[in-house]
């Protein structure tokens, strides 16, 4: 019992633990036990980029590093620590920006099929966007069809990825200080497949050994992810399947049920999972599921693939990521169907302990043990239809060791970029001014971006939640995704009712003003894209600078553990917010490269990296941060508010 | 407290535009869609619905879709626990609100003509 408690502050997460141990089943919590990590390769000082190798150039244990000491770091190559710090950190970029990209390829394939109709099911949902994404594409509008410009845009947004040269075309939604500042220090990306690639030729043995320059290939791609393929990806879902707008959720394992059959969505697209709800509410899919003695269908996501369900269909929440394994263990996972990313191998092995199947459907992820139902877009439905009757099928074959924990919280989630704009002043006046004006009277003291994963290294969500409490207790408002966003939820900080009782003074009366909670569920991983769109608006809107550098934000990912979430990070700080990380720091073997991409990062950029894992102490550089922010703006000092007399007036103009 | 003014400026807004609906209906009847509405001396139609939504109304008939827009800006009523954002729905209650109002008054003008002039309407409303 108090050795399941240390590994996560989630009860129902708990329960499960205890029950894996009692079921005799592995969880990542037990292998993060017997396995530690490997303290060289965890700070970045492992090479094994070719043969020769793999080389370890570790720091002397427990002494200062002499200059002799440092020549000898090298591999056998000749490279140093730095450059193989720097070779490693790129390379994470390079696999973080990779994953979110071919995510948003596949959606713009996806896309492109739907404008030329040859993807039966699907359709174009949010014509208001369609026409946004036209104006900013150069796509002629006129009196052309939707499908029309679909095509257009469509052929536009594929060929972002294998562009060669110019500039990736969403740059030019930056603030212009920022383009200026990219195309200054030789980071904005010419294509997105192109940086990528760029960054696995660099990193290969003897190419760029100047660390400097390798961390500035780093920016160039991650900016290739955040303002290119993310960004693709949360655009174009929000055309086929409706930009989201608020709405009430419900998360953690007690969303299973007892009675109907649960099939869990996981993974991170949303391409087939938006078939699969339609698919699950089909009057012969209800009636196949009574047929088999449940009451009905009951859909679950799981991480990234839930969030995007949850905030276009209300659709419950399973839990995030450390949480896979153990909606299993409840016995009462009928079906579990993943797509791509945060997968775990062990799940199949996992599901054989109880009745569940576990379906793998994308060619780019299959996994050896789960069954395959691969997701054709031409012919979306019948995959869709598939997966819902393999799971209603295995309904009847559920044990009796059923153990759902009864917890789930309710949640406010959808709070796009559009919505958050809507919100703050209704349809007729629908700006981000009162967002602003708040931050400069204070009542805000600035905006964090807290997101990322689980990591099985740290207590599940304590981090997240920890942090999250002590900077909405400071008034600082925070804007979430991913993982991250769920632990958020399960605590009930996703809740308008979590300002009261959570939130500062000033934090808590604009939320109880807009009926906000002071957490925003802002969406999946790939929609970090919208937090970059919120804080240009923020800067559009006047009176906090000139630049995402100059607002009073901060990022974080304190339970980080993907490449995804070292790629978001990147093109955080590259976009010129502060950003802490927490569990452990990559770059750690070499002080050189760590201390490049901590301060002088800001110097170049204006944002720049931090490693904290306390998450008390992360949350105050955050909140020192943006302090420094407030006071160069001139913002951190209420002012006196002067009636101005008709003398005082003329004196004005006079001057 | 924003919550109670929210849920409370949002049911109020239902009751006024089912007023303008009412009375509306009971002007079409009565004249029927041709009929020309407007306020005296005023050069933009029905002003705050022309100079907000654009729209020209000239007839009786015109204010069908006015009153469509009315519906369609009405939020949902607010949950008492885990509420949906209410600022933004109160305000565009408060929208509806302004239209269907300016349809009252201009309904009023086909009713009673002389209702602004009329001394001894103006003495009754004074005195209450």
């Amino acid at each position: 019992m108090a050795e399941a408690e240390t590994k996560s502050i989630d009860s129902a997460s708990i329960k499960m633990i205890e029950k894996a141990a009692a079921d005799g089943v592995n969880t990542a919590f037990d292998r993060a036990e017997t396995m530690k990590p490997c303290p060289i390769g965890m700070v970045g000082s492992c090479c094994k980029h070719c043969g020769m190798g793999p080389c370890r150039v570790p720091l002397p244990k427990g002494k200062e590093e002499t200059p002799e000491d440092k020549l000898k770091r090298r591999g056998i190559c000749g490279a140093t620590a730095e450059t193989i710090a720097a070779r490693n950190f790129i390379r994470m970029v390079a696999g973080g920006a990779a994953a979110h990209s071919d995510h948003g390829r596949g959606v713009a394939e996806l896309f492109l099929a739907v404008a030329r109709g040859e993807a039966p099911g699907y359709e174009i949902k949010d014509e208001q966007k369609l026409l946004q994404l036209a104006l900013d594409f150069g796509v002629t509008i006129g009196d052309r069809s939707n499908q029309e410009i679909a095509i257009d845009i469509g052929e536009i947004a594929l060929a972002e990825f294998g562009k060669q040269k110019g500039e990736v075309l969403f740059l030019r939604r930056a603030p212009l200080k920022r383009q200026e500042l990219w195309r200054q220090q030789g980071v904005a990306p010419r294509g997105i497949d192109r940086e990528i690639v760029e960054i696995m030729h660099r990193t290969h043995i003897g190419v760029d050994q100047d660390y400097r320059n390798l961390l500035r290939q780093g920016v160039r791609a991650s900016i290739a992810d955040g303002w290119g393929g993310s960004m693709i990806a949360t655009e174009l879902q929000d055309i086929l399947f409706g930009t989201p707008v608020p709405v009430l959720g419900k998360i953690n394992l007690g969303v299973l049920k007892r009675d109907e059959v649960n099939l869990i969505i996981h993974g991170h697209e949303p391409l087939l999972s938006e078939m699969i709800v339609v698919a699950a509410q089909e009057p012969q899919m209800i009636e196949l599921a009574k047929s088999k003695g449940a009451n009905g269908i009951n859909l679950a996501g799981m991480c990234c693939t839930a969030n995007e369900i949850l905030m276009r269909h209300g659709v419950p929440l399973a839990g995030n990521f450390l949480q896979q394994e153990l909606a299993l263990v409840t016995g009462a996972v009928d079906a579990m169907v993943v797509d791509i990313q945060c997968i775990m191998q062990s799940l199949p092995d996992i599901a054989q302990c109880y009745h569940t199947k576990i379906i793998t459907t994308s060619p780019k992820a299959k996994i050896s043990g789960a069954m395959h139902i691969e997701f054709d877009e031409h012919n979306a439905m019948e995959s869709a239809r598939a997966i819902v009757k393999t799971a209603i099928d295995n309904f009847p074959k559920r044990g009796s060791n059923i153990d759902i924990p009864e917890e789930q919280t309710d949640l406010v989630a959808g709070f796009s970029h559009e919505t958050i704009n809507y919100l703050l002043g209704g349809l007729f006046r629908a700006s981000y001014r009162p967002l602003n004006d708040n931050i400069i009277n204070g009542r805000i003291r600035g905006l964090a971006g807290v997101v990322g994963c689980n990591n099985a290294r740290v207590k599940h969500d304590d981090i997240h939640v920890t942090m999250i409490k002590e900077l909405i207790k400071n008034d600082i408002l925070v804007v979430q995704t991913g993982c991250s966003a769920m632990a958020a939820a399960k605590a009930g900080l996703m809740t308008p009712e979590a300002a009261s009782k959570y939130a500062g003074e000033g934090l808590a009366s604009v939320c109880e003003t807009v009926g906000i909670p002071p957490v925003l569920h802002v969406g999946s991983c790939v929609d970090n894209s919208r937090i970059l769109i919120a804080a240009t608006a923020m800067v559009k809107d006047g009176g906090l600078g000139d630049d995402i550098s100059d607002l009073p934000v901060a990022g974080a990912a304190p339970e980080w553990m993907s490449e995804k979430a070292i790629s978001i990070g990147q093109y955080f700080v590259g976009s010129g917010v502060f950003t802490v990380f927490g569990v452990n720091w990559p770059t750690l073997g070499s002080k050189e490269v760590t201390d490049f991409l901590f301060k002088e990062f800001e110097d170049m950029y204006g944002g720049m990296w931090a490693f904290e894992p306390d998450p008390i102490k992360a949350a105050h550089l955050m909140i020192d941060h943006i302090d420094k922010k407030r006071k160069a703006l001139g913002i951190d000092k209420a002012r006196e508010r002067v009636l101005y007399d008709m003398e005082m007036r003329r004196e004005l103009a006079g001057a | 407290m924003s919550k109670i003014i929210a849920s409370a400026a949002i049911k109020g807004a239902y009751k006024i535009v089912e007023r303008a609906e009412k009375k509306w209906q009971e002007a079409m009847d009565r004249w029927g869609a041709n009929e020309p509405v407007g306020f005296p001396n005023t050069a933009y139609y029905l002003p705050v619905i022309y100079g907000i939504l654009g729209i020209k109304v000239e007839k009786l008939g015109d204010m069908e879709q006015v009153l469509k827009r009315c519906k369609s800006l009405l939020p949902p009523p607010g949950r008492e626990n885990c509420p949906l954002p209410y600022l933004a729905p109160a305000l565009d209650a408060g929208m509806a609100t302004f239209f269907a109002e300016e349809i009252i008054e201009a309904i009023r003008y086909l009713e009673q003509p002389d209702f602004y002039t009329n001394r001894k309407m103006l003495m009754k409303i004074l005195s209450g």
